[in-house]
């Protein structure tokens, strides 16, 4: 019975496989730190960052990579503005990798959170060429309050410690672009207190809060951004994408901005009523393209 | 397929405060309809840019034929500018008398009067914003049919526009409007960011980052009055692309991708319902 079963199997699989290699493909999920990540508070699934690739078929790769900070108050991980963005990523030629990292909910505050997207992003660049991507087309898209994570990262960048003995650690953990969806920008008046407290605590510092206000730490150095909102949403005011936007301007940093009239706060990739994805992703794919990121 | 009919007077006479009779003295409106089967009720007044010296044809009749092909009765007004040596306010008069038109008539056409939007580009798009900012109620007791319905656009869409007259301004345009030296007061009441109240209508604004000849503040600037006047709206800013972009190309044989997200807004807002 056994062999019988297993050479069924190998049929299968031998038919298969041929598709499978043309296809996109899901990698595991990996650690970013081997010995544990700094700061960890135990060794639960909670307590270790992890990104998991998602990678294009090889015939329509452009290059381009992409790290994604799903939101979720920084209490938790929506997997619509996880996954859900990944496999749309991969599937325009981009290889995606999801980030998990580390939450207020399990203790954790800044600069928790920058430190695995930064680690992130280093992974991304400084593993460039195992994954066929380059170095210099990698960015980052946040979700709500993991759009506050990305533009912490778009931010709150540094060029890596080339004495390093951790290959990693030498690259500059900068994004060479960043999209922001409905995201947190700042920590001030139009933020969204459940996201402040996940990431601050409570009662934390003016100093720190203005810090963490993105919209105030924008240079001429911060990678261009695709920023989109809707007017309509409740959860997060759209003050903090226009906010964002004007810094940009401010410092002549190229973006796009778009604001949709319509739609409550955490809409994904969306819908057109029509069988298709919301406009913004044609919005998105346009300008990743004058960015050199899709064909 | 789109009918073009001829061009018409908006005043059967002379227009109010016209100092000639050359057609630059006499304002029209050229209708662009739609197949009937196609039609879809809305219709809009287009106002094309050219920093109130000129009126520029893609920003006329190039957005005239696309919005019929969507089923939107289109009419483009051609009305009357500085470089003919008027000044504010009688392109506001052109426009007002151009949608109070399209509503007094509606019948006429097909279209509702309650779904009559007003869309301008640039100097066109300062000219717009000052109708959604300075429309007037009609006066039931008019002899004139046209002058007893209201001005106010349902909707307004803004290319690239000239929204202020200060600092951000398009100084050709602004020259154009108000002449040389004009009173600050008058500035301010046409600076159409600081008009906005509750009662302006829903806007689609767009522009690109780069125009180097109208700053993108004048829509942020716009956007930012509509919010807080609780105003809803969509705004879009472009990276790329000079000013004047019309309806533009995608660089793949479409257009730009604002002319997509237009449909998009004027859908979902019910705009385009038969």
């Amino acid at each position: 019975m056994k062999p019988k079963r297993s050479l069924l199997a190998g049929l299968v699989a031998a038919l298969l496989l041929p598709v499978a290699a043309f296809a996109q493909q899901k990698q595991d999920e990996f650690p970013l730190w081997k010995d544990g990540a700094p700061g960890a508070l135990g060794t639960e699934p909670k307590d270790i960052p992890t990104l998991t690739p998602y990678l294009p078929d090889p015939a329509k790769a452009t290059g381009a990579a992409i790290v994604i900070c799903p939101g979720g108050a920084y209490g938790g991980l929506a997997n619509h503005e996880g996954e859900g963005y990944a496999q749309w990523f991969a599937d325009n030629g981009v290889a995606a990798f999801v980030l998990k990292y580390r939450l207020g909910s399990a203790g954790y505050r800044h600069p928790v959170m920058l430190q695995d997207a930064a680690r992130a992003l280093r992974t991304v660049r400084a593993n460039a060429a195992q994954w066929q991507v380059d170095p210099g087309h990698i960015g980052v898209i946040g979700s709500s309050a993991g759009g506050h994570l990305a533009s912490t990262l778009l931010t709150h960048f540094d060029a890596g410690n080339p004495a390093s003995p951790d290959p990693i650690e030498r690259v500059s953990s900068r994004p060479d672009l960043g999209i922001l969806c409905y995201a947190v920008i700042t920590l001030g008046e139009n933020t969204h207190t459940g996201s402040k407290k996940n990431l601050l605590g409570d009662n934390p510092s003016p100093a720190l809060v203005e810090l963490l206000s993105n919209e105030k730490q924008v240079t001429a150095q911060t990678p261009p951004c695709f920023i989109w909102h809707t007017w309509e949403d409740k959860g997060v005011k759209v003050e903090n994408s226009l906010a964002f936007a004007m810094a940009l301007r401010e410092k002549g940093v190229p973006f796009d901005l778009h604001v949709y009239q319509q739609g409550g706060h955490g809409m994904g990739l969306g819908k057109d009523g029509k069988g298709g994805l919301h406009p913004w992703t044609a919005d998105c794919l346009f300008w990743l393209r004058q960015q050199g990121f899709v064909k | 397929m789109v009918t073009k009919q001829a061009a018409f007077r908006l005043w059967e006479n002379d227009a109010p405060g016209a100092t000639g009779i050359c057609l630059t003295d006499i304002p029209r409106l050229t209708p662009y309809l739609p197949e009937p089967a196609h039609a879809t009720g809305a219709s809009i007044v287009v106002l094309p840019g050219g920093g109130y010296g000129g009126l520029a044809d893609h920003e006329g009749e190039g957005y005239a034929l696309w919005l019929a092909e969507h089923g939107i009765a289109a009419f483009v007004l051609q009305y009357r500018l500085g470089s003919a040596g008027y000044r504010h306010p009688v392109m506001l008069q052109d426009a007002a008398r151009a949608l109070r038109t399209i509503r007094a008539k509606a019948e006429c056409w097909g279209v509702d009067p309650q779904r009559i939007g007003i869309m301008g580009s640039s100097a066109g798009g300062h000219l717009a914003s000052t109708l959604l900012t300075h429309f007037e109620p009609g006066d039931p007791k008019a002899a004139d049919l046209v002058e007893r319905v209201s001005s106010r656009p349902d909707f307004g869409i803004l290319c690239y526009a000239v929204i202020t007259l200060g600092g951000n301004t398009h100084s050709g345009s602004r020259d154009n409007l108000l002449g040389e030296n004009p009173a600050p007061e008058l500035v301010e009441l046409l600076s159409n960011e600081k008009q906005v109240t509750p009662q302006t209508p829903p806007c689609f604004v767009w522009h690109t980052s780069e125009d180097g000849a109208v700053p993108v503040e004048n829509s942020i600037d716009f956007a930012r009055a509509l919010r807080a006047n609780g105003v809803p709206f969509d705004l879009h800013v472009y990276q790329k692309g000079g000013h004047g972009m019309g309806l533009g190309t995608d660089g793949k044989g479409g257009l730009h991708p604002w002319a997509a997200d237009c449909l998009f807004w004027l859908r979902e807002n019910g705009f385009l319902k038969s």
